[in-house]
């Protein structure tokens, strides 16, 4: 209840000094997708809280903490870059790429870690096609979807079938992630 | 310019700092 009360007490303050829509749209989003996503995690046993006053396994403060989180995310990352605008102003000097290049290679390095670890586990067949299935089928579906014109990504890396360079990665991890939950209830 | 930058900054970080305040000391307490 104390949470709940800071939590609320802190989104009010922030949201009353700043007026910002794009605040409310983040927190608002963040709420709404969040809280069912914890909630299936919890259901499915991927972790459990241990907290009195729980609803459908989560605290009742994890709405809050997930608005108050990705705004602040947001806000951060409009501050840093904002300063990476002051340092260069010149958005092609070559230091700038190299500092931001080498950023994408910690993500690229990370995401080959987690990759590495999930292949090397017991399971490493089904592991390994799931993960394939997701990304190709997850890919393709969303290309033809996209054609259609049911959705389009705002800033796409691969322009030419306008789709985030991470999008084959997130259906691949996602398959993986939701086939392990599965793989549960299979024995 | 930049002070404004720097106060944005330092108002995130001290809202950092508060949200795990609370989540820690407080989130299991009903």
């Amino acid at each position: 209840m104390t949470a709940t009360l800071l939590l609320a007490v802190g989104i009010g303050l922030w949201v009353l000094k700043y007026r910002n829509k794009a605040d409310v749209v983040v927190m608002l989003a963040a709420a709404l997708l969040g809280t069912p996503s914890e909630m299936i995690c919890v259901k499915y046993g991927v972790w459990t809280y241990h907290a009195p006053g729980l609803i459908l396994g989560v605290p009742v403060w994890i709405p809050l903490i997930w608005a108050s989180l990705f705004c602040l995310f947001r806000r951060i990352t409009l501050s840093f870059t904002a300063i990476a605008d002051i340092i260069w102003p010149v958005t092609a000097a070559t230091s700038r790429k190299i500092v931001f290049g080498f950023l994408i290679g910690v993500i690229l390095v990370y995401y080959l870690a987690v990759f590495a670890t999930i292949t090397r586990s017991i399971a490493m067949v089904y592991t390994v096609i799931i993960f394939i299935m997701g990304a190709t089928l997850g890919t393709i579906g969303e290309a033809i979807c996209m054609k259609v014109g049911f959705w389009h990504y705002h800033s796409p890396y691969f322009k030419a079938v306008g789709m985030p360079i991470s999008l084959p990665m997130a259906w691949g991890l996602s398959a993986v992630i939701i086939g392990r939950i599965a793989k549960n209830w299979e024995a | 310019m930049q002070p404004k930058i720097a106060i944005e900054l330092i108002v995130e970080i001290v809202a950092g700092v508060y949200l795990t305040a609370v989540v820690v000391f407080y989130g299991s307490i009903p």
